[in-house]
């Protein structure tokens, strides 16, 4: 190539390049430090990437000022270029400009450099915006990850409450607010015969086929979804083969932020077995007491009539014994009777039936049944009621068997001619309920095992009347089903004083 | 005097030839069955007045007998007196809710008291 066609080329490459072109004279100090540059010439393109006028001749940091400040290192390649003719590529942010040039300088003579430079500000924005994104999307990662060991957290928690939820031997289902199952766990199988997948997805009521009354579901019904309350019961529901079973079931709503039921949580414990045993039991005793009593009834009816005469004049040796055997088949019907009671206390099957009943009367009904014992001994028999009635929620039938327990013992441990009083008064919110004697008494060391089962006065002199130890224990236990206390006061030689305390109840507890 | 009739179901003999005896003393014409059945026909036959009816026996119970009986219909004049062993209050209503006038519980009565009783029913 001819110099002179090379250098046409040369320039018009340099005029048409897309690259910005600034050929220019590097200026140094009096130590041969790079400080300025001079642009000699530009091409059309330079003006375009750089917004920069009028370059040539002028000095760099009189065109851009405060470029020392903020791109010295341009100062330095550029002077290291000039001086050495080593080119060099670089990127750089030339602040006072907001731009981003990809730089590529060669030194065609000393002293002298040749820039070379593309606009990257786009480039590097995208740049920017890719690592801003890239920042970005590590911190969603980020906390994509804390919420990731946070779910992992809990679904852990879920599983291990999920394993109890499986593993607990009562029945567990979910259901949602219509009463669709939507969790059942493996007890359910246990107990229904219905697999949990078998159970998800329908109507809880229906799958047991429940033999349950209608009215049974509307109170359960209206206590879990109108009321929002737990609803706690006995159902009978119906295994998958058709068998009945009984069950104690606790249904809880759980409720959303708006108070509205969310789901229900069904939790049911089979107690057939227990209700089995238990009706065993209850059979058991009622059929204990009929064997028992049945030849004490027979011996019963037969001494009452070789007793009274029925069978022909007796002598007074042979009234004596049959008297005597009359006497013991009583205390043996008394045992069998407070046996009873006491059996029936102890498995919970005596259970109150309170009614208003009038306890100045019961006290002189029951009195009236041992009237003919007060007589016979010369026993002084004081009643003290009050003047107004004393009427409250009670069950007399037991409140009988208590008061008939504290007379008796009175009478029988008090000797003829003594006095017993019996006094009912209100005090308050109490009724007060006392039998007093002037009998043998309670030496004080015995007074604490008085209401303990089997208790008996162990001081009580030779020839004291039999007692069962169960009197006063019943006593104690039926006053405090009634929310009472028995209180004894008592000392050896002058009397006992029992006192009940009950609640007042002038309407129905 | 068909008022003056007066019947004892009851399979313990002990207890049946006690009351059946002391009743007849007392001038009662007494007829007795030892179970619910042979005491049914009878006291079709009989019409007795007052009935003293034991609960657990072979062939009819009494709760049975009561049913059988037609104790508040047809039967409704006779006065039955539920004489037993068993003391379940669920029993004595039931036996009460089928018509039975009198519930009592044996070993807490003697003869002397059944007949007061079956005087006072009688009148």
């Amino acid at each position: 190539m001819k110099s002179q066609t090379s250098e046409a080329f040369y320039r018009s490459l340099f005029e048409n390049a897309l690259d910005g072109f600034a050929y220019c004279q590097m200026l140094f100090d009096k130590s041969g430090n790079p400080i300025d540059f001079r642009y000699i010439k530009v091409n059309e393109n330079f003006e375009k990437l750089t917004g920069l006028k009028e370059a040539e001749g002028r000095k760099a940091t009189e065109l851009i000022p405060g470029i020392k400040t903020s791109n010295p290192e341009l100062f330095e390649i550029y002077g290291r270029v000039a001086l050495t003719g080593k080119p060099e590529r670089f990127e750089t942010y030339i602040e006072p400009l907001g731009r981003w040039f990809f730089v590529s300088v060669y030194s065609p003579k000393k002293k002298f450099f040749m820039a070379v430079f593309q606009n990257i500000t786009g480039r590097k924005g995208a740049e920017r915006n890719l690592e801003n994104e890239k920042i970005a999307t590590r911190n969603v990662l980020e906390d994509l990850s804390v919420e990731e060991s946070k779910y992992e957290a809990l679904t852990k928690d879920l599983e291990k409450f999920k394993l109890a939820l499986e593993n607990v031997s009562d029945n567990m289902i979910i259901t949602d607010p219509e009463g669709i199952v939507i969790y059942a766990n493996k007890a359910v199988e246990k107990v229904t015969g219905y697999k949990p997948e078998e159970a998800v997805g329908r109507k809880s009521g229906a799958l047991w086929k429940t033999p349950m009354p209608v009215e049974y579901y509307q109170k359960l019904w209206d206590t879990v979804k109108k009321q929002k309350r737990v609803f706690t019961g006995e159902i009978q529901n119906r295994r998958k083969n058709g068998e009945v079973y009984t069950a104690a079931i606790s249904i809880t709503p759980i409720l959303d932020d708006k108070n509205e039921v969310e789901f229900f949580v069904s939790i049911e414990r089979d107690i057939t077995i227990e209700k089995e045993v238990d009706l065993a039991k209850s059979e058991f005793v009622s059929l204990a007491s009929h064997q028992l009593r049945t030849p004490v009834s027979g011996i019963k009816a037969t001494l009452a009539m070789l007793v009274g005469g029925d069978l022909g004049p007796l002598n007074a040796l042979q009234q004596q014994f049959a008297e005597r055997a009359y006497q013991a088949n009583e205390r043996e019907i008394k045992l069998i009777e407070d046996l009873l009671s006491v059996t029936r206390v102890e498995s919970g099957r005596m259970t109150l039936e309170p009614q208003l009943a009038d306890l100045g009367q019961l006290v002189q009904d029951i009195l009236a049944d041992h009237a003919t014992f007060f007589k016979q001994h010369g026993q002084k028999l004081l009643v003290r009621l009050p003047r107004r009635p004393v009427r409250s929620w009670v069950d007399p039938d037991k409140l009988r068997l208590v008061i008939d327990n504290l007379v008796d013992n009175a009478r029988k441990y008090t000797p003829d001619g003594g006095t017993i009083t019996v006094a009912v008064r209100r005090l308050g919110t109490s009724i007060l309920l006392s039998v007093a004697d002037t009998g043998i008494g309670i030496p004080r060391q015995d007074q604490s095992k008085l209401f303990q089962k089997f208790s008996r006065v162990a001081s009580n002199p030779p020839g004291s009347p039999d007692g069962t130890g169960l009197g006063l224990y019943l006593v104690k236990r039926i006053v405090e089903m009634h929310h009472g206390r028995v209180t004894v006061r008592s000392a050896r030689g002058r009397g006992s004083t029992f006192t009940v305390r009950l609640p007042y109840h002038e309407r129905q507890p | 005097m068909k008022a003056k009739k007066v019947m004892v179901i009851e399979d313990d003999a002990t207890l049946l030839v006690a009351y059946a005896t002391k009743l007849r003393m007392e001038g009662f014409q007494v007829t007795t069955a030892t179970d619910g059945a042979a005491g049914l026909k009878l006291a079709i036959k009989e019409q007795p007045g007052v009935i003293l009816l034991d609960l657990l026996m072979p062939h009819l119970s009494g709760q049975d007998f009561l049913r059988a009986y037609d104790v508040t219909g047809q039967h409704r004049n006779c006065k039955i007196v539920v004489f037993s062993n068993v003391s379940d209050p669920k029993v004595v209503d039931e036996c009460l809710a089928l018509g039975a006038t009198k519930y009592l519980v044996k070993s807490a009565f003697t003869p002397n008291d059944m007949v007061e009783i079956v005087n006072e029913l009688i009148k």
